[in-house]
């Protein structure tokens, strides 16, 4: 009972710092007389065209607004949604968005999914505590604009997937594909990574043969994959025709944004992202994990790190961007290495608590 | 000799003192998040300008288009309901690099007519200024903006605190 209340207190705590951590920047900060800062403005701009026309942007509206807008409708749909639940005018309503969504849903997704494949609240709790002191996802990943909602939805999509709640995982891919390109990556290509590491293994296991039970097992994770891909390119094709299908339309591939080479090494030095490395050999070593939850755990890192080192594969695009997602696989990380240091301390208690009372 | 009851150091001391250990750490993260945030929410933006598209919202067509630098430009397609020359968000944009290296040519001049027949080539109705250094396509510069009095191609039509919107003649 005590032990239940105590678990409440610290998550509540991780919670409340998050959401400080939000309040602090966009009301002490940003906030004093708009919430929005840099490109963040463009979502207000897009949440204010439906909150006043009841549409989507259609169209660009910088560049001179004659050109068919490439972003994604969710989250401007979540913030004029708001806006007219509750009554507050679109400025509002990106604040409250910002504080739902960075300082509640994104410690509340890294504490389940890193609980969800430890078994262990405290891992849960302190991968949730982790979280703002990452300087990418601090930084891209609270920004009150789409990346924040798709840094959340990609957490719960390997959450629902770990705990193999297909539909769920199939609605946060779908939520994802309408909220934000690079969250679209992040979560795709390590689905797509863990469905064919798992179908590989799972037929390598098949003795017998039986392809129908195999497919079977197979179908659900394709199933994520196909919606939440399908649905992404019927928008791309929306939105550039039959014309762009290599998506070389796309400035950013030309211009290699946010593409320098990421020094990883360098990067994973600092605490507590070290802590993180930890984290990945334990979960490689250990059996207090379950063979699923490490394979998609190391898929997830291994879709996560080729995005990030992009570049080693002649692309060199959002590489800096990627270590957002990059920093969330990582808080979880540090959240499993800290949760089985727990329970080796707290055995270890027991056992001296046992003796001595033996002795006794 | 007080000994531990294992219940009580299984139920009680081990979270109460694993909770201390969080509560301690986020007091410890707390300020080096708020560092690494402050830079990062800074709107670049003044509250002049602000109060500038706000006047713009109320005064001027919506959907208007207006030339001016990244930022400004990003805060009056959201606070002025307006459309501008140039952004961040340059996806499917019709000559992006093109439009970016015009807009700023036509803040970095010291010729009115130059900027003026720019801004007639891409059809912008407005310029907003303001006295702060500018993003307008490549890097932090102060524009040439004491151009913009040049009565034969701008009309002024707004100036408070240091922030001036000219219609385009």
């Amino acid at each position: 009972m005590m032990e239940k209340k105590i678990h409440a207190i610290a998550l509540l705590a991780v919670i409340l710092m998050s959401t400080y951590i939000v309040y602090d920047g966009l009301f002490n900060k940003a906030g004093y007389f708009l919430p929005t800062f840099d490109n963040s403005m463009l979502h207000a701009g897009r949440a204010r065209v439906v909150v006043d026309t009841g549409h989507w942007a259609e169209m660009e509206l910088v560049f001179g607004g004659i050109t068919k807008s490439y972003h994604l409708p969710l989250y401007p749909d979540i913030v004029a949604g708001l806006s007219a639940l509750t009554g507050l005018n679109v400025w509002w309503a990106v604040r409250l968005a910002g504080l739902l969504i960075t300082g509640l849903l994104l410690p509340l997704s890294i504490y389940l999914l890193a609980k969800q494949v430890s078994g262990s609240w405290q891992a849960g709790v302190i991968a949730a505590l982790v979280t703002p002191s990452l300087p990418s996802i601090i930084t891209w990943g609270t920004r009150t604009s789409p990346i924040s909602l798709g840094v959340v939805l990609v957490a719960f999509g390997i959450y629902f997937l770990a705990k193999e709640d297909y539909w769920l995982a199939g609605l946060a891919g779908l939520a994802v594909a309408f909220t934000h390109q690079p969250s679209l990556l992040a979560f795709g290509l390590g689905l797509f990574i863990f469905f064919g590491l798992r179908t590989i293994l799972q037929a390598r296991e098949e003795k017998k043969r039986d392809y129908v039970r195999l497919a079977q097992s197979a179908w659900p994770l394709f199933a994520v994959g196909s919606l939440t891909l399908g649905v992404y390119l019927l928008w791309h094709l929306r939105q550039t025709g039959f014309s762009c299908l290599d998506f070389k339309c796309l400035p950013h591939l030309a211009s290699h944004e946010y593409g320098t080479s990421v020094d990883l090494a360098k990067y994973l030095q600092l605490l507590p992202r070290v802590l993180a490395v930890g984290g990945v050999a334990l979960v490689a070593i250990s059996n207090r994990f379950k063979f699923e939850h490490k394979l998609l755990l190391f898929s997830w890192l291994a879709a996560l790190l080729i995005l990030v080192k992009n570049d080693m594969l002649g692309i060199g695009v959002f590489t800096e961007r990627f270590l957002t997602f990059f920093d969330e696989a990582l808080a979880v990380f540090a959240g499993l290495l800290a949760g089985w240091a727990y329970a080796l301390a707290s055995e270890a208690l027991e056992q001296i608590s046992g003796r001595m009372k033996s002795k006794a | 000799m007080v000994l531990l009851d294992k219940d009580k150091q299984a139920n009680v001391i081990a979270p109460a003192l694993f909770l201390a250990i969080v509560l301690a750490s986020a007091w410890l993260i707390l300020p080096g998040a708020r560092t690494t945030l402050g830079p990062w929410y800074d709107p670049v933006v003044t509250k002049e300008e602000v109060d500038a598209a706000l006047w713009v919202d109320k005064n001027i067509p919506a959907k208007s288009l207006f030339a001016a630098d990244l930022f400004a430009c990003e805060m009056l397609v959201s606070a002025g309901n307006q459309f501008c020359t140039i952004g961040g968000a340059w996806e499917l944009a019709d000559r992006a690099n093109t439009r970016f290296y015009e807009n700023e040519q036509a803040f970095m001049s010291n010729s009115s007519e130059q900027a003026h027949s720019l801004f007639v080539k891409y059809g912008v109705q407005y310029v907003f200024t303001h006295p702060r250094t500018s993003f307008y396509a490549y890097g932090w510069k102060k524009g040439n903006i004491s151009k913009f009095e040049d009565a034969r191609y701008f009309e002024r039509i707004y100036s408070d605190r240091g922030v001036e919107i000219f219609k385009v003649k």
